[in-house]
């Protein structure tokens, strides 16, 4: 029986995140579970789902999203639900923009809460908030978070970046407009105003945004874990990460995972022993530790089913 | 004489004293000018992703309102007036319309 948590070691920093990447459907979720149980055993675990698919309500057999349950002494696990906390988030600001009203009806304002939840760009936001929480919660020595498919948490990794260049212009711009006010109210003898709201409020977003983007970029505070399974899209996808956290993250995945291995007469009979083949070779040419886990014959719906997966683990590169 | 020389200087002190106020004036009307700019440019950048013009999150820009009550009801105040641009020509020509 193979380690998933001692082919990850070293896990540094508290919270130590892993995040499981890989195409949809891969196993991502099962992957989570696996680890996030063997990591129980060192410390306080924390196992959290990004995934829209949600998955893990079932395995774990939790009632809801959105809040922390206690599986056992070691482990828990949360199912967020990306549409209500945009909802959440987006309805905290209806009073102020009601507050403004007045004023903003002039540019048409009014509705802007009301469809703000399906602008684009604020299910990264959401993700992106919860992990910037995650990073700063030392009560679990590790978490892992289950992604949404590939495309929407690769643009939520990149995002603190994103942020703090938009950030260092609004701060450019900001701190000019607070020195000229300083400047002409001095000369005009009027009061002057040294502290500024909104350069304070981009200030705070900066530090939290650069701690995200730091930490996402450090080895001791997070690992990859990339989920591929032996086809031609999901290891076109596991390149397409690979090569994301090569130039966007400067960062290395700690463990690669193939999954649902056909054996091979049930691959022949199904035509696909080629297919499987050409990607299990690829698969063992790329240079990082990798595992792989053969097709469950009953597909796993419990958190039974997935412990048990761990006996047929094979370590390709160790 | 001597008061004459007195009231010639009087004079002078006040003549350069204008001078200086008019250059102060003149520096401060730049410095007016180059803050209102700025303050535009900020205000478009935070509320344009309100009313579609992509700049920055929209989130961020709701996070950012917080702290710009005055400026928007100054830019409302700016914007009303707008809506009435003819009205506004007219009366800064003076008389009655």
């Amino acid at each position: 029986m193979s380690s998933l948590a001692g082919l990850l070691s070293p896990l540094e920093g508290r919270p130590h995140v892993i995040i499981v990447l890989g195409k949809g459907g891969v196993g991502k979720t099962s992957t989570s579970i696996l680890i996030a149980s063997e990591l129980k055993t060192q410390g306080k675990t924390l196992l959290v789902s990004f995934d829209q698919a949600k998955h893990i309500l079932r395995y774990l057999n939790l009632r809801r999203s959105m809040e922390i349950v206690e599986i056992d002494d070691n482990l828990s696990a949360c199912q967020l639900d990306i549409e209500a906390s945009a909802r959440e988030l987006t309805s905290r600001y209806s009073d102020l923009v009601a507050e403004l009203f007045p004023s903003l009806t002039v540019l048409n304002l009014e509705d802007v809460t009301k469809v703000l939840k399906y602008a684009p760009g604020v299910e990264e936001e959401v993700f992106l908030r919860w992990l910037a929480d995650i990073y700063e919660n030392r009560e679990y020595s590790y978490v892992v978070i289950d992604t949404p498919p590939t495309g929407i948490s690769l643009r939520t990794l990149v995002l603190p970046r994103l942020y703090l260049i938009w950030l260092d212009k609004l701060i450019n711009i900001r701190e000019r407009i607070v020195s000229l006010r300083y400047v002409i109210s001095k000369t005009l003898g009027r009061e002057v105003k040294v502290s500024d709201p909104a350069l304070n409020k981009l200030y705070e977003l900066k530090e939290v945004y650069s701690k995200v983007k730091d930490a996402l970029s450090s080895a001791s505070r997070t690992s990859y874990v990339i989920v591929t399974n032996p086809e031609p899209l999901p290891m076109f996808e596991l390149r397409e990460i690979l090569n994301f956290l090569d130039s966007e993250l400067m960062m290395k995945p700690k463990l690669l995972v193939m999954n649902k291995v056909l054996p091979r007469d049930v691959a022949t009979k199904l035509g696909t022993y080629d297919e499987q083949a050409r990607a299990i070779e690829e698969f063992k040419s790329i240079q990082y530790r990798s595992v792989m886990i053969p097709y469950a014959n009953n597909p796993s719906s419990r958190l039974e089913d997935i412990v048990k997966l761990r006996e047929f683990i094979v370590v390709v590169r160790g | 004489m001597f008061k004459l020389v007195k009231r010639f200087l009087g004079e002078l002190v006040l003549f350069v004293k204008g001078i200086n106020r008019a250059i102060l004036e003149d520096s401060v009307s730049a410095l007016e000018l180059e803050y209102s700019e700025l303050e535009a440019a900020f205000m478009t950048i935070v509320l344009g992703p309100l009313v579609g013009v992509k700049t920055v999150s929209p989130i961020l820009s709701l996070e950012l309102l917080s702290t710009l009550k005055d400026e928007v009801k100054f830019l409302e105040s700016r914007a009303l007036k707008g809506k009435d641009l003819l009205g506004d020509l007219m009366s800064s020509l003076g008389g009655e319309w």
